[in-house]
């Protein structure tokens, strides 16, 4: 695929990510509880998903909208299990915090911080044990970091060699000295440094550069090299919250590609991405088009999971043991 | 065909059994037979299926979560109890919680094994009884063998269930003696290992060997004392308990655990909703952490003195 191919690919994956949340901001009321977003994140998830293979699992986090709907998630469905729906892939009991998707390959999100990595860890050791082929990417944020047992997991990761991409998606700021307020480490990367666990420090808010650092990692984690650990750091962006998300700047109008780019602008993989296409040839008219598109099916999925029955109490009591 | 055996025998028999039955099973940690068990030829003979993990409990119990996810079936023998708790969200946040939240479309059937309860010796750290703190975990079977049959039961359906599941054992029920059946026992629910008339001893675990005893020594005193083992805590088998037990005036549940959310202390309460209204005591380990000493300890956990003189009281 030429770059330009690929990124116009990107664009459409990072795009849908995008608008849903931008939807979802919208309707923050329909929401029972806190919720996180992946904006800013987009580019990251996107690379996962042009980069895995049948067999290759991916595991989530708290933070996994942008990862599911890059992945093409349905997103009336998803609305729907954020609003508590019956329509919603588990009938409201997963809501945003263990939002996946049975038909992305997603069965199963922990909102553990660090918590589905050491699930990876087995679900590829699974895969060792019986020759089967396919990796893990496991994704988390920076704030694992601070759990114990992500030191567990490069330890044993690296130990028993193990088919892991460890995807670390920083959205945290960098401080002076250190690599962030919560860390004493300078960089985020000597950290697996410490276990043999070769690293890439990519910068998330250049599509093109992100792609290729997971790209990379997985390919040689697919030629049995062990794990490897790719720091996917984005910028943090300003609607972001530790409780509701908001859009103090309103929606993301792709028209700002033109200017010249300022404050957090200048870190959103998407106007950036569409900077650099459309300074190289691209109808920037046809991405609009699609981007209209985008932004009403998600409106009407949101509108549709809306109104969609509420799951009845029986849904409540569903699946907590094995049938005997 | 019964053979009579060691808890100890019984329990290696039946690993063997289940690690035949599945070339895919892993065992992370070899601690079933070390440091407490003598050695049962474990490594020898499954050497290729034990992986040996740095000491960490939290990726370990976790590593062998998304095992089982993926359909690798994974038992982890921790060894003493209390260094679960290291692993505690593996099994509290993880395991029991991925069949709900994933509709019934992947499940996690990991098998963690426990030396609980007071090995003797252990002291405040080392002589826990985690069975009391998981059942109030939804999806996480906890299976509590108090003879040889129910082990070698025990071990077959938690390794060939399709829940997560501890298995509580304890390092003083390695030299008890039961009948084993060829095959394992075909349901885990309550079992009368002993026949009696004037009082029903409800136990599990090595609580079940302690209410055997007493019940030897209460028949010299005249009562006929049946004792009912619970091999299964989660689900709680509510029902047969109540069955059992409406046949008689006076009931004593044994339970190594605190009283306080203890299985034994949800069993009364079930029964007494259930309209029972007969005489219901409880011997549990008194509220203070395991004491080194072991006159000290004998002096909080159900001894079979103590469970003696509450049938006589």
């Amino acid at each position: 695929m030429t770059s330009n191919a690929a990124g116009r690919e990107r664009l459409t994956l990072m795009l849908r990510a995008r608008r849903f949340d931008e939807a979802l901001i919208r309707r923050a009321e329909l929401v029972c509880g806190v919720f996180h977003v992946g904006v800013g994140q987009e580019a990251t998830a996107a690379a996962i998903v042009l980069t895995r293979a049948p067999g290759d699992v991916v595991m989530l986090n708290h933070r996994s909208h942008h990862h599911l709907l890059a992945g093409g998630a349905d997103p009336e469905s998803q609305f729907a299990e954020i609003f508590g729906r019956d329509r919603g892939p588990y009938r409201g009991r997963n809501g945003t915090l263990h939002l996946a998707d049975p038909e992305c390959g997603v069965h199963y999100t922990s909102a553990m911080v660090g918590g589905t990595v050491p699930l990876g860890l087995g679900l590829a050791l699974a895969r060792k044990r019986r020759g089967e082929p396919g990796i893990a990417f496991c994704c988390f944020g920076d704030g694992a970091l601070g759990e114990g047992l992500l030191y567990e997991c490069f330890n044993i990761a690296q130990l028993w060699q193990l088919p892991v991409v460890f995807v670390c998606e920083s959205n945290s700021r960098l401080a002076a000295g250190t690599a962030n307020s919560a860390q004493s480490a300078a960089s985020l990367t000597d950290l697996p440094a410490a276990h043999r666990v070769r690293s890439t420090d990519a910068d998330a808010t250049d599509p093109g550069a992100i792609q290729h650092a997971i790209d990379s990692a997985a390919t040689e984690v697919r030629g049995g090299g062990g794990p490897r650990f790719v720091l996917a750091q984005s910028v943090p962006w300003p609607g972001n919250s530790s409780f509701i998300p908001g859009l103090p700047d309103g929606p993301t109008d792709l028209e700002r590609c033109r200017l010249e780019a300022q404050g957090w602008d200048a870190h959103d993989p998407i106007l950036r991405e569409l900077r650099a296409m459309v300074a190289s040839g691209l109808d920037l008219q046809e991405v609009l088009a699609e981007d209209a598109d985008i932004v009403d099916e998600m409106e009407a999925a949101a509108a549709g999971a809306a109104s969609a029955a509420l799951a009845p109490s029986e849904a409540a009591f569903e699946n907590v043991w094995a049938e005997a | 065909m019964t053979t009579e055996m060691t808890y100890h025998d019984a329990r290696a028999r039946a690993l063997f059994r289940e690690l035949d039955a599945n070339p895919d099973m892993l065992l992370l940690g070899s601690s079933v037979t070390l440091p407490f068990n003598p050695d049962i030829g474990l490594d020898a003979r499954y050497g290729d299926r034990i992986l040996t993990p740095p000491i960490a409990e939290f990726a370990t119990m976790s590593i062998a979560t998304g095992a089982a996810m993926a359909g690798v079936r994974t038992l982890v023998p921790i060894s003493t109890s209390s260094f679960m708790f290291y692993g505690w969200p593996a099994l509290v946040q993880e395991a029991a919680n991925i069949r709900y939240l994933s509709a019934g479309r992947a499940s996690a059937p990991v098998t963690i094994m426990i030396h609980a309860g007071s090995r003797r010796g252990g002291g405040a750290q080392h002589e826990h009884t985690p069975q009391a703190m998981l059942q109030n975990v939804p999806g996480l079977r906890i299976y509590t063998p108090g003879t040889p049959a129910e082990i070698d039961g025990v071990l077959h359906a938690a390794l060939t269930g399709d829940d997560p599941a501890v298995i509580v054992d304890h390092v003083l029920l390695f030299d008890a003696v039961g009948g084993v059946a060829s095959e394992p026992l075909g349901s885990l629910g309550p079992q009368l290992v002993r026949a009696g008339s004037d009082i029903l001893i409800v136990a599990y675990s090595l609580m079940v060997q302690r209410a055997l005893s007493a019940a030897q020594i209460l028949e010299g005193h005249g009562i006929s004392a049946a004792v009912l083992s619970v091999p299964s805590l989660r689900p709680a088998p509510v029902e047969a308990v109540c069955e059992l037990a409406d046949a008689y005036e006076r009931l004593l549940f044994i339970d190594e655990s605190r009283a306080a959310g203890s299985p034994m202390t949800l069993l009364m309460a079930r029964l007494f909703e259930h309209g029972s209204r007969a005489r219901a005591q409880l011997v549990c380990t008194a509220d203070a952490p395991a004491p080194f000493a072991v006159h000290l300890l004998d002096e909080i956990v159900p001894t079979v003195d103590r469970i003696v003189s509450a049938a006589c009281g």
